[in-house]
């Protein structure tokens, strides 16, 4: 007020700064595509945020493709004015109770499915162990013994037994007994001469071809490592194996169960044998093996190319290596 | 259409970037390099008191097809030597290049933020790792360098004689200049430690 009361100059410039203000504020920019209001006239205009000045005005359009772009496919994310901080106030028109009812539907369809899936994986290996565990019975007791006796049995203790089969198969298979027996054969094997007889490469070792290497303990069990899928494949072809091991070795028991338990036995422990043998070798090969000097390769005459050094641990090269140090 | 609203778009900002004081006063240019609009070549003069004044930097404007709703691609063709700018690729770490970027900035916005990057380098957020240390731990040796390579590659004032007899030096071993130019700037100009490098 007081510059239109005081002098005569100064109030007519004061009111054309004003004016020119005024006029650049009333036209319209659009802060996105940079059109004014003379390059479209019937594009609607929207003024979102508290922004004043060149970023005050937006086409709706271009308003709504920002906010698009900056809510990457999240419908309901909320967005704000890059430059002012103040979140856009975005309202969505009322479609009627059915639009309402089919979000609805569509948001617990949404957050339902993976649970039901989930549900449809457990059931589906729940069912596939239930029939593993009735064709085991069938195999191991036969087929109307097995018959008889579901129909006898409670479903309930059936539901819960027959599943059960294939995992105490498989908790079984995990259990390694032929390590605990290997390590009793090492710890024991000086004080009896029957497993001297056995395993003479052993003793031999033990005897004291290696120092170093003398302390069982110290070298680590080769093939630690459990294979799952062999673990599952040896526990569910356990039952079908040990069938088939009891029609060969005990073909003249009539009882169905008492031959394949026989037969189950006797594989374990053929299988067992056989193992605990192949861990021994394994080992020895391991502390008996030695890295050779090196020799530079020496040009032959003959057209073949010079032989490169052999595996250190190779039949050959274990001979000549222990004929050396013995 | 996209398209279209991105051509518009940057025709309207060439009016404003021609019109604009920053221009009259020399400081900032844009040029077109094709008709489409989808290539732009900027140039930026060095700002007074850094390193880099006297210099004119020419930086390379890619207008992507989703502009303004996307920052366009900007970086340096002249080499420069600058904590946030590559010294190799002259890839720029701006945040309003990337995620900071608003729809309301322009061309003109741009040119003039990477001018005031410039001018107040962030060693803390570094594109060019070599530069940044050097930034940090000898400013001195830094302003050195960033002067010389203004006035290598931007047409800036004064030369370094010391540096460029170093650069001879390896120049006259066989290696590229401005490979030995990199080497000795990121060993601070230690011709031993620079040959070493370039020859290991």
């Amino acid at each position: 007020m007081s510059f239109f009361t005081s002098g005569n100059t100064p109030v007519t410039q004061v009111v054309a700064t004003r004016n020119d203000l005024e006029s650049n504020e009333e036209k319209k920019y659009c802060w996105v595509c940079f059109a004014s209001e003379d390059d479209d006239a019937h594009a609607s205009w929207v003024q979102p945020c508290n922004c004043r000045g060149t970023t005050k005005w937006v086409h709706q359009v271009c308003l709504q493709r920002w906010v698009d772009e900056k809510q990457k496919g999240n419908m309901s994310g909320k967005v704000s004015c890059p430059q002012c901080n103040s979140e856009y106030i975005i309202v969505f028109p009322d479609m009627g109770p059915l639009i309402v009812l089919l979000d609805a539907v569509d948001n617990v369809v949404y957050k339902v499915c993976p649970f039901v899936a989930a549900g449809i994986v457990v059931g589906s290996i729940y069912w596939t162990a239930v029939t593993y565990g009735a064709v085991t019975v069938m195999q191991v007791v036969g087929n109307k013994e097995a018959m008889n006796m579901m129909d006898q049995v409670d479903p309930l203790v059936l539901l819960v037994g027959l599943p059960a089969i294939p995992i105490v198969l498989i908790l079984g298979k995990m259990v390694r007994w032929e390590d605990t027996v290997l390590t009793f054969i090492r710890r024991h094997s000086n004080k009896v001469p029957l497993l001297k007889y056995l395993m003479p490469s052993y003793v031999l070792l033990g005897a004291g071809i290696d120092g170093v290497r003398e302390s069982n303990s110290d070298v680590p069990p080769l093939a630690d490592t459990v294979s799952a899928t062999r673990v599952l494949c040896g526990a569910l072809l356990f039952p079908t194996v040990a069938t088939i091991c009891g029609k060969i070795f005990f073909d003249n028991i009539p009882s169905n169960i008492q031959r394949t338990l026989l037969g189950g036995i006797t594989f374990i422990a053929l299988k067992g044998c056989l193992k605990i043998y192949h861990m021994q070798q394994q080992f020895i090969r391991q502390s008996k093996r030695r890295i050779l000097d090196y020799t530079p390769p020496v040009v032959q005459p003959d057209p073949t190319p010079a032989p490169t050094p052999t595996p250190v641990n190779t039949p050959t090269q274990d001979l000549t290596d222990s004929s050396q140090t013995a | 259409m996209a398209n279209n609203i991105a051509a518009q778009r940057i025709q309207r900002e060439f009016k404003e970037v021609i019109k604009s004081d920053e221009v009259a006063k020399c400081a900032i240019r844009v040029e077109l390099v094709n008709d489409n609009y989808t290539e732009l070549k900027g140039e930026i003069a060095g700002p007074p008191d850094t390193p880099y004044e006297g210099g004119n930097f020419v930086l390379e404007i890619k207008v992507p097809e989703t502009y303004p709703f996307n920052p366009p691609k900007v970086r340096f063709i002249t080499k420069i030597w600058h904590p946030n700018i590559s010294s190799v690729t002259g890839a720029i770490c701006l945040d309003i290049l990337r995620d900071q970027w608003a729809a309301a900035m322009t061309l003109r916005t741009v040119l003039l933020s990477l001018q005031a990057l410039m001018a107040a380098a962030e060693p803390d957020d570094p594109q060019d790792a070599v530069v940044a240390k050097q930034y940090k731990d000898d400013q001195e040796m830094f302003r050195l360098t960033a002067k010389h390579w203004t006035a290598k590659y931007a047409g800036g004032p004064g030369g370094n004689p010391d540096f460029e007899m170093k650069i001879r030096r390896l120049t006259d071993m066989g290696v590229e200049e401005d490979q030995a130019r990199v080497a000795l700037s990121s060993y601070n100009w230690d011709l031993e430690r620079a040959t070493e490098q370039l020859f290991s």
